[in-house]
């Protein structure tokens, strides 16, 4: 149990390491010659805005949302509807499109929003596995229905590019470490929201509603609707992630949507650390690398992938975060001092 | 006399042919502590969940202060001063001591919607949850996980946090289940304390603290007021003793 100030404070230090990581990645990929190491950076970065937006509810709600991949699929499809208009000088409902990120990565993640408001309300009615069957079926329903859509006879669209800064920012996103860069920014600007919600008397009564419903209600508050607004917020984290899954693989598709994605970001959430923000960022590099590694050992790389995964459930129950904080030793203490005797020095 | 804070007028409630509630009549005047007795089954704590709005009341008639609640659900009775702790401790095990009664107190605020400026930082709340704690002699425990404290210490924190919200009427189901003597007299002490500012409703299966701190006593029996008195006219009667104290007094 996160007791005291011990935890939060070593969470804290290794949000840090993790931002001074990922700050230096596209340096690290040029001195070693792997430019490919950005695009995976990238993929990881990408995903984790999912999985951190995943863990409000499911970590901190305490509700198992089997759905999130299609919070992400609005994102994408945001995008690339968008982009579908615009280059073909199409219109949908009057709307010729766009590929201004000013204008369609708000818009992607608002309609997700809206989606998770309609979704979030009938699914919170229920409880434990009828709401993660309705969260799933919900989803299916999503994945079907984008299925069934036509981009000139295709169901997946490949973008020729990716989404459009303003001039003035001088920033071309499709560079690709701009574009990892921005979608870093994403996720430290999205989770730094996320740790100030969770925080807050709101995030406070979503977590004591989890340990104890009944209590809280007794107390005056069903949580009911901090739950839902919760939810809205999950699904505008998912749709961030989708706004950025489509520029940085430049491809839309019902992939996106399907019901494994949903259990692969619930997997992120709980290999990571489930309830801490930062736990999921952790998890969302822990599944992408394995993955991109055991592939390259063997085709067969998810009967490896699944049993790692039953040994991290197993002897980490509070996932890779969980095994960080509880390493013997103050080696959190340690660097402060190093640090304070640098700061010292200067 | 002025009207009583909380008046049930043959309130029952049912379950399958059972009727664990059947045509209850109570009222408690403000500024008492009234004590509910009864053998076990008597269908006590069914009466508080329905007063307190955790099950639904199949029929009859619940004021509070004034005014029918009975289609209220419970988060909306809290809010109208109703508040109470359970015969099984109900508390977050998971938070700190302090954050349990800092997550009552603003419950109790009503600014739940806050999602900004960390609760912790919220200094009067703290400093109403401290005061609280120190009430209930937990203050120096605050920074521990509520789930490490001793039975004893868990009842009080939730009396704690029954009283963050300045309720007009503490429902207290058992709180000295599960105690040892030294616990159960430190719970009665509490209440001696208590009565003095609160108006309480107390159910209670210990006859000794039942007798010395309540000043009016009605008596359960299958869902049935068998009658309500005065300790002393509850004690002496001789329907509640064959009905429910037994042979001998301390069936406790």
């Amino acid at each position: 149990m996160a007791s005291g100030s011990e935890s939060p404070r070593r969470r804290r230090h290794v949000a840090l390491i993790l931002l001074a990581i990922g700050l230096a990645l596209p340096g690290y990929a040029v001195l070693v010659d792997e430019p490919f190491l950005v695009t995976l950076a990238t993929r990881i970065v990408v995903l984790a805005v999912a999985a951190v937006s995943l863990d409000l509810i499911l970590g901190y709600g305490g509700l198992v949302s089997f759905g999130h991949a299609a919070f992400v699929g609005i994102g994408a499809y945001a995008v690339g509807t968008g982009f579908f208009l615009d280059f073909n000088n199409d219109t949908l409902l009057g709307w010729d499109g766009s590929v201004d990120v000013l204008l369609i990565w708000p818009l992607g993640v608002l309609v997700a929003a809206l989606v998770a408001l309609a979704i979030g309300a009938i699914s919170l009615r229920t409880r434990g596995i009828g709401f993660i069957m309705i969260t799933l079926a919900f989803a299916q329903m999503l994945f079907f229905l984008v299925q069934s859509l036509r981009w000139q006879g295709d169901d997946s669209l490949a973008l020729w590019g990716r989404s459009e800064l303003p001039d003035f920012t001088g920033l071309d996103l499709n560079d690709t470490t701009t574009f990892y860069y921005v979608a870093l920014a994403c996720l430290v600007g999205f989770t730094w929201l996320c740790s100030r919600l969770v925080d807050a008397p709101f995030g406070r009564i979503l977590q004591a509603g989890r340990q104890n419903e009944k209590r809280m209600r007794a107390l005056g508050v069903a949580v009911d609707r901090h739950r839902l607004a919760a939810f809205v917020i999950a699904g505008a984290g998912g749709g961030l992630s989708g706004v950025l899954l489509a520029n940085a693989a430049e491809f839309v598709g019902p992939a996106y949507l399907a019901w494994n994605r949903s259990g692969e970001l619930i997997v992120m959430v709980v290999l990571g650390g489930m309830g801490t923000l930062v736990g999921p960022i952790i998890g969302a590099g822990a599944l992408v690398m394995l993955e991109e590694y055991l592939a390259q050992v063997t085709e067969h790389w998810q009967i490896v992938l699944g049993p790692v995964l039953l040994l991290a459930v197993l002897f980490a129950r509070r996932g890779i975060l969980g095994l960080i904080e509880a390493l013997p030793g103050d080696w959190m203490g340690r660097l402060r001092r190093w640090r304070a005797r640098r700061s010292g020095d200067v | 006399m002025s009207d009583p804070l909380l008046s049930l007028r043959d309130v029952g409630r049912s379950f399958g042919a059972l009727a664990a509630v059947d045509g209850v009549d109570l009222d408690v005047a403000a500024g008492t502590l009234h004590a509910l007795i009864g053998p076990n089954g008597a269908g006590k704590t069914t009466l508080v969940n329905l007063i307190d709005g955790a099950l639904k009341a199949d029929r009859g008639q619940i004021r509070f202060a004034g005014r029918p609640i009975v289609h209220l659900p419970d988060h909306a009775r809290a809010r109208l001063g109703l508040a109470r702790t359970y015969q099984i401790t109900s508390i977050f095990p998971a938070s700190s001591v302090r954050d349990n009664v800092l997550v009552a107190v603003v419950a109790a605020s009503g600014r739940t919607w806050r999602m900004w400026r960390p609760m912790v930082r919220d200094t009067a709340a703290c400093d109403r949850a401290m005061a609280l704690l120190a009430d209930v002699g937990l203050a120096e425990h605050a920074e521990r996980p509520a789930g490490t404290l001793a039975h004893g210490q868990q009842r009080q924190l939730e009396i704690a946090m029954a009283l963050a919200a300045a309720p007009r009427l503490l429902l207290l189901d058992e709180p000295m289940a599960g105690m040892g003597p030294e616990e159960s007299a430190d719970m009665v002490e509490r209440l001696r304390d208590l009565k003095t500012r609160h108006t309480i409703l107390l159910v209670e299966h210990d006859m000794d603290a039942v007798f010395a701190l309540a000043d009016v006593v009605t008596v359960l029996v299958s869902g049935r007021v068998l009658m309500t008195g005065a300790p002393d006219d509850v004690r002496t009667d001789e329907g509640v003793r064959q009905a429910y104290l037994g042979t001998g007094e301390d069936a406790a």
